[in-house]
């Protein structure tokens, strides 16, 4: 780290000690999302990190960005998760979005008194989001939708949705793009998942009756849905990584504390051969996650992404996550088990880390294609 | 009530034992401490024989059915030796005996846990069990008891597991196709499918054994070991096969991973399986 960077993550890490920290244990049983803290973040100026300057961003690198995110995923991995959702909204905007649009939209979602959310995830339409069925029939000035959206990470909060909605025939060919306000009418917000972590993000449905869409309010052109939502992937891919560096290391850091202060037969249990392989093997496979989030960020700042190295990046930070959680909870033992310590907590957010922005099966497949393509370039 | 048939007079059996197998009265069993969880000898509750009685203070953690519990089987230290260790029966509602707020856990949510304090609590010493400093003993046998028999639950919750996946395999399209035709997926379910019955034929066998009088603390300590494991791996690859699903509560599968890593913890922790096992395979080894 430089020491820009330095002094950006130990500010950042005192505001999250002391407006974040201490609301998680209650928070997370209540399932209660703060606006507040949102915006104190945004206030912080990390809501837009890679965004330019003159739509309100910070202008920082994606090094930058997965530092940030990896500071905040130390103290509450939703809050970090929301920042990072609506942070692939704002690359959306400026990647793909018309001078209007950008200015309408972005300053206050760069600014973080805004947020924003991506709906492509349907019913049947997960892992083959090519398949969703809402759809955006042409009328008079715009489109109509009709659909219902599933799985939507900050439904109910956001104010700006980019939403994928079918306009032409079968296939990602037919998959048009659209910016949807909150208070549209016909656009209303389902049931609110009951889920095993991420509990104070909330996950909804969004359902769409006759909402009309103005002709504006199309990102790009008809059927163009699909570049929209494949360009931000490898970016959504580091941004989940990081988070997962963050999760992994805040319970890296609470395994120590715990094992060098907790006595068991008359000595800290830091001191049994078992737990310090343990905690080492924790603390590469962390560090080991960490590098690889660097070198995938970096060839986003170099404007050449590599997907190989971004799938690769969410796979292994993910498991190291959820594999350094659930030996944290071990570490702990039956105080690891309770909410008293944060790590059960940490362990049930990892989880779907494995989950979204492409399952972690889905990884493999992008990494397997990419190594036939390098092989047949060579070849 | 396993302990209490094995170590209790006539007279304690004839009392407690008809009530807790019909199932009108919960028990409970008191052995960790706040400082002493997988160093349970270590223990510091005490019990100070007075007249006829004993009186006990300190306090016991972790202490499953604490809140609904009719009776509490209770560890505590006699003397001064590390074994000195006895164990009473004390009745809800005896002075001195109260209960704390239930804990509130990752998993196991319907089952409650919770701390039992003890300030001068006086018990008879018709409710002592067996002789003062039996108490190690009947503690190490009925905690093989333990290890083998909740590792049955992790048994259980893997195949339910197994077969939810099944299941949804067969339902769930992607991509035109049911998830069962990837080959990942038929990986995942094959594997799940050899972990749970190499469980299973493990966990049966030791049983049998049991059941013949063939006691082997390595067995069940291995038992332990290795089931509430597999079943925490199963699970996690579980939730993974349904994606979104899996991590909501419309299917039972995070739920019933949250409930299985008590079970490596609970009972004995793995580091402590492991501890035990090693001790008693390289007993010879460490002599030189």
């Amino acid at each position: 780290m430089n020491d820009f960077q330095k002094e950006l993550c130990s500010n950042l890490a005192k505001f999250c000690q002391d407006s974040i920290e201490p609301h998680m244990e209650h928070d997370d049983a209540d399932g209660k999302f703060r606006m507040e803290i949102f915006q104190g973040l945004g206030e912080y100026g990390v809501a837009g990190v890679t965004q330019a300057e003159e739509f309100g961003g910070a202008g920082l690198t994606y090094i930058d960005y997965a530092l940030v995110l990896e500071e905040i995923a130390k103290y509450s991995v939703p809050y970090a998760v929301t920042i990072s959702v609506s942070s692939m909204v704002q690359s959306i905007l400026s990647s793909y979005g018309n001078q209007a649009q950008k200015e309408k939209y972005l300053p206050a979602l760069t600014s973080g008194q805004e947020i924003g959310a991506f709906a492509l995830s349907e019913s049947h339409a997960g892992s083959d989001a090519a398949s969703l069925k809402t759809t955006a029939k042409k009328v008079d000035g715009g489109y109509m939708l009709n659909g219902t959206k599933m799985w939507i990470t900050s439904g109910g909060i956001a104010k700006t949705y980019i939403v994928m909605a079918r306009t032409g025939g079968e296939g990602a060919k037919g998959v048009s793009a659209f910016i949807v306000r909150d208070g549209a009418k016909g656009f209303t917000f389902g049931k609110a998942e009951k889920k095993m972590g991420w509990k104070t993000s909330p996950t909804r449905e969004l359902v769409f009756e006759n909402c009309f869409v103005p002709q504006e309010d199309m990102l790009l052109e008809e059927g163009k849905g699909f570049t929209v939502a494949m360009g931000g992937l490898d970016r959504g891919r580091v941004a989940i990584a990081a988070i997962g560096v963050g999760c992994a290391q805040r319970a890296l850091d609470e395994s120590i504390k715990y094992s060098l202060t907790r006595e068991q037969f008359k000595q800290p249990i830091f001191d049994f051969q078992g737990l310090q392989f343990m905690l080492a093997d924790m603390a590469l496979e962390t560090e080991a996650s960490r590098l690889l989030v660097h070198a995938a960020a970096q060839s986003i700042d170099d404007n050449k992404p590599n997907s190989k190295l971004c799938s690769m990046a969410k796979l292994k930070a993910t498991d190291t996550a959820m594999k350094v959680t659930t030996d944290a909870v071990q570490v702990l033992g039956g105080v690891g088990y309770t909410s008293e310590y944060p790590v059960e907590r940490f362990m049930r957010d990892a989880k779907v880390l494995q989950i979204v922005e492409g399952t972690n099966q889905i990884q493999r497949v992008v990494i397997a294609r990419q190594l036939k393509k390098e092989y047949e370039q060579h070849a | 009530m396993n302990n209490l048939n094995n170590n209790g007079s006539q007279e304690q059996k004839s009392k407690y034992l008809p009530k807790l197998i019909s199932g009108e009265h919960v028990g409970c069993m008191g052995m960790s401490e706040p400082e002493y969880g997988s160093d349970a000898v270590g223990m510091q509750t005490k019990a100070v024989k007075v007249g006829q009685e004993y009186e006990i203070t300190g306090n016991k953690m972790w202490i499953t059915n604490a809140q609904y519990a009719d009776v509490a089987y209770v560890y505590t230290r006699t003397g001064t030796g590390k074994k000195d260790l006895t164990t009473f029966i004390v009745e809800k509602g005896t002075p001195g005996f109260t209960v704390s707020k239930e804990i509130h856990k990752m998993g196991m949510r319907s089952s409650p846990t919770g701390e039992l304090s003890f300030q001068k609590c006086r018990v008879p010493e018709a409710n002592r069990v067996g002789k003062e400093g039996d108490s190690v003993i009947h503690m190490m046998k009925n905690l093989e008891i333990e290890r083998i028999t909740i590792s049955g639950i992790s048994l259980g919750i893997a195949q339910a597991c197994l077969d939810q996946c099944i299941k949804y395999a067969g339902e769930r399209k992607q991509f035109g196709k049911t998830l069962a035709n990837y080959q990942l997926i038929q990986k995942m379910i094959a594997e799940m499918y050899a972990e749970t019955e190499a469980m299973r034929r493990m966990l049966y066998t030791v049983c049998y054994e049991y059941d013949q009088g063939n006691r082997s603390n390595n067995l069940a300590s291995a038992v332990k070991l290795q089931l509430p494991k597999m079943a925490t791996k199963i699970a996690l690859d579980a939730i993974q096969l349904h994606g979104g699903y899996g991590y909501s509560r419309e299917f039972p599968l995070e739920r019933m991973m949250r409930d299985n890593k008590l079970n490596e913890i609970g009972a004995g922790t793995n580091e402590v399986m492991i501890m035990i096992i090693a001790k008693n395979l390289l007993n010879e080894a460490l002599k030189h």
